[in-house]
């Protein structure tokens, strides 16, 4: 497409008045409340793109479940706040509010300057509810800030050698010291602030050359005002509400809920969660409790996202969003969006209605009364409800609109009530234009009430519907899932039962699924090891406190950030991880702080923090050493000490002393009541000997004896012990009960059982007896302590009762069932107290140090882990239109027309070169604006143009370019069209190799399949090495997905590898070309390099371009229709001695492309946009030519498809082809006409292609009229109705269809009928014949 | 009652029964917090427009805690609902079963 231009106006000319007066408002404006909807929505597309892909098929439409599953449930929460930290930190990074909506440093621009033009109006109205502007030098941050941009304001005035980019430089650190200073804790919160000390400076520099005295200028600057607006649409986010209230309870650690409710909570899951459960019952249980709860939190979640949605559908489209086809949650949203008003039609009313107005005319003046009350009611209920009754054109547009609609309510207010008071007595019941609008509000308030009110319903039905199906998904879902886990985490944990678990006598643990494949799992509960990163520091972000060895340190982080010990057990041995993951102390100047720490002759210096051995100090009560608050200091952070003080708890080892019986009652675990059921039989007349023992015959009633080292009863570790390895086997008997002692002790069925007291011998303790028939007392044991002394190196039983026992078994009292085989008989005179070593949880205070760091950027906001249950499937909202521009867009000039005065924005047609503002003709420097503009782009967009360079950097190149070609190629529809374009660079003569060079940027959006355009392109540069052929690849994202961001992107990409290069960007063309040219002339590259060089003062060059002579064969009408279209553009061409832009076929200098931001990233029209912003750089230029047509011999002849489309959808022309929808997803290009040659010799066929000609010469006609001026008269066309030609227009427009060849009737409408088109057929069949 | 939640979490999870009593404290407290701010969001977001816009206006008076129970008491009908979910998915998030 191409386009001519229209009449390039000079710029005004200003009075002294008005520099003067744009002097004297110094305004700041705090814009941050427009920077979290733009992250959130920017967030909530992300979700939205990434649930919406197109279904495809086997992995595909897996692929698309998944992620809905994945970004539309588990992990949607995450992902949101992920997303909405970085566009966050993209916009205030940029400076650029609609960044992140593909808009413009100009767009941006031009809403500052409608914001700072609402703040700055003298008009009353101008503030919404919620707007303040307060006087800067109320407060001490403001008037040092005022201050100092007076100071600079001077200093750009006075002095020359300062430049525009140093003056933008000092504004952003004057308005950035501020920010940090009134902003301090919500740094990281998105702080943005708009302000035109810049442009006062510029007027101050351009009064003073304009003469106007020093002394005038100062005292031109009055107090400055600092404002808080509301930026974008009404409608509020909800969430950032609940964000807000979620921080202020996280600060003041308030809870929901007292301890009976979640204690509630906790039982419920407790018991039916699996928590516990050891029975069969319980297991089988808790999915199913567990869905029904999954089936409350998808309900409930729900209602938050249909909520979230309905918020961003609102917005979206009241910031013109347009529903596409096929969006069935657009169009159910749609039905509970609020009547609403266009912001430009009310508008335009109340400039009408005023213009109208006669004091006298009852009508007029109740005409203007009720437009007025409309559109006060509507701004007025939309402030104040926070509800989008306003609606906007666009984003970009909403601040601009909005200060006309303002200003034009304003101004309207005040003409009515002129014409009131003017008016004749009795027409009105008041004079006063406010009493009479508020009369007249109340009925349409009562309207708008109740069409929210019954909008409203109609979204909480919606919504019941769908918390109605996510109930049931989740709870479907969370049932089966709980059953699920329930069964693979019984298999593989130790803690948590399957269902069919103790479902078996054996009572071994078996899952369900154990048992259907007959394996046993495994049980018991070892200890699990402790696994890295499980209790991983990213889940514990916040203040902490840890132990480093030595003592407790304390530190606040920013959210994002670690600390970490290095070498435990040092005291110096910490670190602070940053959220790249790199130590904080990185970015530490350590040259600077070795000086400083060297310079510093008042400290006791330990050194421990060096470049190679980190190591953070704190003294000994936590409080941050001054090595390390200096290090802290010098990069940049903020640093506060707390002190604290807080109740901490320990564990207390103590000794105490305890009589027999209270360590009885302590401990009653330790006896055991002892049930003796027989005493086997002595065997003898027993005798006491002369040491007081018992001698005799033995039926191993004496062969308990003392072990230990020489029988003394104690061994080598102090251990008292008994000893019955010398029992006989067959000794033991009474009656006909007998057991064989050695096999007792073989199986560990002896036991020695130690009474205390004879009056206490019921309950026992029982001491094992091992294989070799010891028995073993730790001394420090009770038994130890209080039954057994050691006198003269030999131990003594000092208790009742010491008994070798069988244990038969346990008795339903919980104690034993014994028979005695031997028995050792004590002093009876045990220990009277024990000492007993205890541990003991006590609570003290302590008294601590906290150092809050804050980073010098700010921490990233805090992300929260996705949740995971229940798991289903949840597609996001439908991707909304770009807005649809009203007029015909490629002959549109609305964007530089607005020059700056109050109802505009200032004029920024070059954002990237301010010296054109002034200065038209100025040279650009393409290093100067290379700098600001690539500064200005989005992090991640400069990494993607960062790798696509390198991409480049790895490839063939031209030693010297001069021409580079751009040829954006749809890898998944353009294989059939690659390879015959190149070759047509292939035949170029009169060229070196090195004289140009081609890069195809091969794209596909996300979804499609790639067809063989690479292979075609490699199959070039293997073919074709004598032609520098270059190729980068990229799937694209939903939103990259547009003509004007792959331009952009190819041509980003280009500029970065040229300045790598280090080649001058000045010596070099850039060139857009199509991947399906079908024909382009042999001499083209060398028309390029000829006239860039012999016109060195045109900033950019437009190709001829023609169509496909196929279509032209097949439908003659569309080559007569594109003949009168390439006339009326040679016409304007020669008029208005400049050219238009087209992508098919332009060439562009790399710094003016810059300058005026680049390609926009729109899916359509990007390439008149450049034309048009380029001369919209240049206008008022008396020097330069912003674009020149290279003639003929520049010709590429490329596809008709989009004309025969459009011909073939509508009978539209080809001048209308580009008016239709067109992205990268569309069929077109493999789309097959099935031409063939057109039949002259139908009668009937001639005929319907005359008169299809007609119209669709008439359609060309429709488009240009407006552009018809003569020398002497103004447009013909500007009220949508021509009356009349002028005579100069007429006659060039018949000459036109005269040289086509027809003889037309003109109609008072300014279209023409064919009165004789038999030679305009005659020359089309000629036409066809020769070709 | 959180604590003894959290605690039932770090014994599921496997935590060593050996880990030192602080480091276990500390995570205790820290889980703590993150299943009390978990709770508060999700009561949060189940209430309408009109009484989170009351909610809101306790938060600009900085209200105390007895003022938000009262508050949470009489205006979330449902709020044992909704804390046992929130439980739930807290657990489910921290032991990490259906990833």
């Amino acid at each position: 497409m191409s386009e001519a231009p229209s009449p390039s106006p000079a710029p005004p000319t200003p009075t002294e008045e008005e520099l003067l007066a744009d002097i004297g408002r110094l305004q700041l404006v705090d814009v941050s409340s427009g920077v979290r909807p733009e992250a959130r929505e920017y967030a909530e597309n992300y979700i939205n793109d990434r649930t919406q892909l197109p279904e495809g098929r086997g992995l595909g439409r897996l692929r698309g479940l998944w992620r809905r599953i994945w970004h539309g449930n588990i992990a949607r929460d995450y992902y949101l706040q992920r997303q909405q930290r970085r566009g966050t930190q993209d916009i205030v990074a940029s400076q650029n509010l609609y960044q992140l909506a593909e808009g413009s440093q100009a767009d941006h621009n031009q809403a500052a300057g409608a914001i700072i033009g609402r703040f700055t109006s003298e008009y009353a109205g101008m503030l919404a509810q919620g707007e303040a502007n307060t006087e800067l030098a109320a407060t001490p941050a403001g008037q040092h800030l005022l201050e100092q941009a007076g100071q600079l304001i001077d200093q750009y005035r006075s002095n020359p050698a300062m430049d525009y980019d140093a003056l933008v430089e000092e504004r952003n650190r004057i308005v950035g010291e501020y920010g940090a200073v009134v902003h301090a804790q919500d740094r990281n919160r998105g702080i943005m602030y708009v302000d035109n000390i810049v442009d006062i400076a510029v007027n101050a520099r351009a009064a003073f050359a304009h003469g106007i005295g020093t002394e005038r200028i100062d005292a031109a600057l009055r107090s400055g005002h600092v404002g808080e607006a509301r930026v974008g649409a009404r409608t509020e986010f909800r969430r950032d509400g609940v964000d807000r209230t979620l921080d202020w309870m996280h600060r003041n650690h308030l809870t929901m809920f007292n301890e009976a409710a979640v204690g509630v909570g906790v039982t419920v899951l407790f018991t039916a969660a699996k928590f516990t459960t050891k029975k069969l019952t319980s297991a089988a249980l808790a999915p199913l409790v567990g869905g029904a709860t999954a089936g409350v939190w998808a309900a409930l979640r729900e209602k938050t996202r249909t909520k979230d949605e309905r918020q961003i559908h609102l917005r979206q489209r009241a910031e013109g969003g347009q529903i596409e086809d096929n969006s069935p949650a657009r169009e159910r949203l749609e039905q509970t969006r609020y009547e609403s008003i266009s912001a430009e039609e009310i508008t335009g009313q109340l400039d009408q209605a005023i213009q109208g107005l006669d004091a006298n005319d009852q009508a007029s003046l109740e005409n203007a009364l009720r437009i007025i009350s409309a559109a006060d009611t509507y701004t007025n209920i939309s402030d104040t409800q926070s509800i989008d009754l306003i609606e906007y054109s666009a984003k970009t547009s909403v601040e601009s609109q909005r200060l006309q609609l303002l200003l034009s309510l304003s101004q309207a207010k005040e003409v009515l009530q002129n014409a009131l008071n003017a008016s004749p007595d009795g027409l009105h019941d008041s004079r006063d234009v406010d009493a009479l609008v508020n009369l007249a509000r109340e009925g349409l308030v009562e309207f708008i009430n109740q069409d929210v009110s019954q909008k409203d319903r109609s979204f909480r039905r919606y919504q019941a519907q769908r918390m109605v199906k996510m109930f049931a998904a989740g709870a479907i879902m969370g049932a089966s899932l709980g059953a699920a886990v329930q069964e693979v985490s019984g298999a593989i944990a130790g803690s948590t039962q399957g269902l069919f678990e103790g479902s078996s006598d054996d009572q071994k643990r078996q899952t369900f699924l154990a048992a259907l494949f007959g394996r046993s799992s495994s049980s018991g509960t070892e200890d699990v090891p402790l696994r890295p990163g499980y209790w991983g520091r990213h889940f514990f972000e916040g203040p902490e406190f840890m132990q480093d060895g030595i003592h407790k340190v304390g530190v606040d982080l920013p959210q994002g950030y670690q600390f970490f010990h290095a070498r435990p057990g040092e005291q110096f041995g910490w670190d602070v991880i940053g959220p790249d993951g790199k130590s904080a102390f990185e970015k530490l100047d350590w040259d600077k702080f070795r000086e400083i720490v060297a310079n510093d002759k008042n400290q006791n210096h330990l050194h421990h923090l060096s470049k190679e051995n980190l190591g953070i100090g704190f003294d000994t009560q936590g409080n941050m050493d001054w090595e390390t608050r200096k290090a802290f200091s010098l990069m940049g952070w903020d640093l506060e000490q707390h002190g604290l003080a807080y109740t901490d708890s320990r564990t207390v080892t103590e000794t105490v002393n305890r009589s027999i019986e209270e360590y009885m009652r302590l401990h009653p675990a330790e006896f055991i009541r002892d049930h003796r059921l027989l005493w086997f039989d002595n065997n003898t007349p027993m005798y006491r000997g002369a040491d007081g023992k018992w001698y005799g015959a033995d039926l191993n009633e004496l062969k308990l004896w003392w072990g230990g080292q020489n029988g003394s009863g104690i061994d080598k570790n102090g251990n008292y012990v008994f000893n019955i390895a010398n029992m006989r086997p067959e000794w033991s008997f009474h009656d006909s009960q007998s057991v064989n002692a050695q096999e007792l002790i073989q199986e560990g069925k002896m036991t020695i059982a130690l009474s205390m007291t004879k009056d206490t011998q019921n309950f026992v303790q029982l001491i094992p007896v091992d294989k070799n028939g010891n028995a073993f007392i730790d001394p420090r044991s009770f038994a130890g302590q209080t039954m057994f002394e050691v006198r003269d190196g030999h131990a003594v039983f000092t208790g009742a009762y010491a008994e070798a026992a069988q244990i038969v078994g346990r008795t339903e009292d919980g104690g034993v069932a014994t028979r005695m085989l031997a028995t050792h008989i004590g002093e009876n005179n045990p220990g009277r107290t024990i000492t007993e070593v205890i541990q003991r949880v006590e609570k003290y205070q302590v008294n601590h140090y906290l150092t809050a760091l804050t980073a010098p950027e700010g921490g990233p906001l805090p992300i929260e882990i996705p949740p995971v249950l229940p798991i289903y499937s949840r597609r996001g909202l439908e991707a909304l239109a770009t807005p649809v521009i009203e007029e015909p867009y490629y002959r549109s000039v609305g964007y530089m027309s607005s020059v700056g005065g109050e109802r505009g924005a200032p004029r920024r047609i070059a954002p990237f070169a301010p010296e054109l503002m002034t200065n038209p003709d100025a040279d650009i420097d393409p290093r100067v604006v290379a700098r600001r503009y690539f500064d200005s782009l989005r992090p991640a967009y400069h990494t993607t143009i960062a790798r696509l360079q390198k991409d480049l950097d790895k490839q063939p190149k031209a030693e010297n370019p001069r021409v580079i070609v751009m040829i954006p190629a749809a890898a998944h529809q353009e294989g059939k069209n690659i390879y015959h374009t190149l070759a047509q660079y292939a035949r170029q003569k009169d060229v070196a190799r090195d004289d140009f060079e081609i890069v195809v940027f091969v794209n596909y959006p996300e979804g499609t399949r790639k067809d063989t355009t690479v292979k075609e392109v490699k199959r070039f540069q293997k073919e074709h090495p004598e032609i520098v052929v270059k190729l980068i690849e990229k799937k694209l994202q939903k939103n990259e997905a547009k003509i004007g961001w792959v331009r952009k992107t190819v041509a980003d990409t280009v500029i970065e590898d040229l300045m790598k290069r280090g080649i001058d960007l000045k010596d070099v063309l850039l060139v857009s070309n199509d991947a399906d040219s079908q024909w382009i002339d042999r001499r083209y590259i060398r028309t390029l390099i000829k006239k860039a060089d012999a016109q060195p003062e045109v900033d950019g060059f437009l190709g001829f371009l023609d169509w496909s002579y196929d279509a032209y064969k097949a439908r003659p009408e569309t080559l007569a229709a594109t003949r009168l279209m390439q006339m009326f553009e040679s016409y304007l061409r020669v008029k208005t001695k400049g050219a238009g832009s087209s992508g098919a076929n332009f060439a562009f200098r790399p710094n003016i492309y810059m300058a005026v931001g680049g390609y926009s990233e729109i899916d359509k029209g990007e390439d008149v946009s450049l034309g048009r912003m380029i001369r919209g750089a240049r206008s008022g230029s008396n020097t330069r030519r912003p674009i020149a047509f290279l003639g003929r011999s520049s010709e590429i002849v490329t596809s008709s498809r989009r004309a025969l489309a459009k011909l073939l959808k509508d009978g539209g022309a080809p001048i209308m082809q580009w008016s239709d929808e067109f992205t990268a997803y569309d069929e077109l290009r493999n789309r097959d006409f099935g031409l063939s040659n057109f039949n002259y010799d139908d009668p009937d066929a001639v005929s319907q292609m005359v008169n299809n000609t007609e119209d669709l010469l008439n359609q060309t006609l429709e488009v240009y009229k407006g552009e018809f001026t003569s020398d002497t008269t103004p447009s013909s066309y500007r009220t949508g109705r021509i009356t009349s030609y002028d005579s100069e227009v007429l006659r060039n427009l018949t000459r036109f269809l005269t040289v086509i060849g027809i003889v037309p009737e003109w109609q008072p409408d300014g279209s023409f009928k064919i009165l004789d088109g038999s030679r305009m057929v005659a020359n089309l069949r000629r036409w066809q014949g020769a070709h | 009652m959180l604590d003894k939640f959290v605690e039932e979490l770090l014994q599921e999870q496997g935590l060593p029964p050996n880990l030192d009593p602080a480091v276990r404290a500390r995570l205790v407290k820290d889980l703590v917090t993150r299943a009390n701010d978990l709770i508060n969001k999700r009561v949060i977001e189940s209430m309408d427009d009109k009484t989170l816009d009351e909610f809101n206006k306790l938060a600009e008076k900085n209200a105390d805690q007895k003022t938000v129970h009262d508050f949470i008491e009489n205006n979330v009908p449902n709020k044992q609902q909704i804390i046992t979910a929130a439980l739930l998915e807290f657990r489910q998030l921290y032991l990490g079963q259906a990833k």
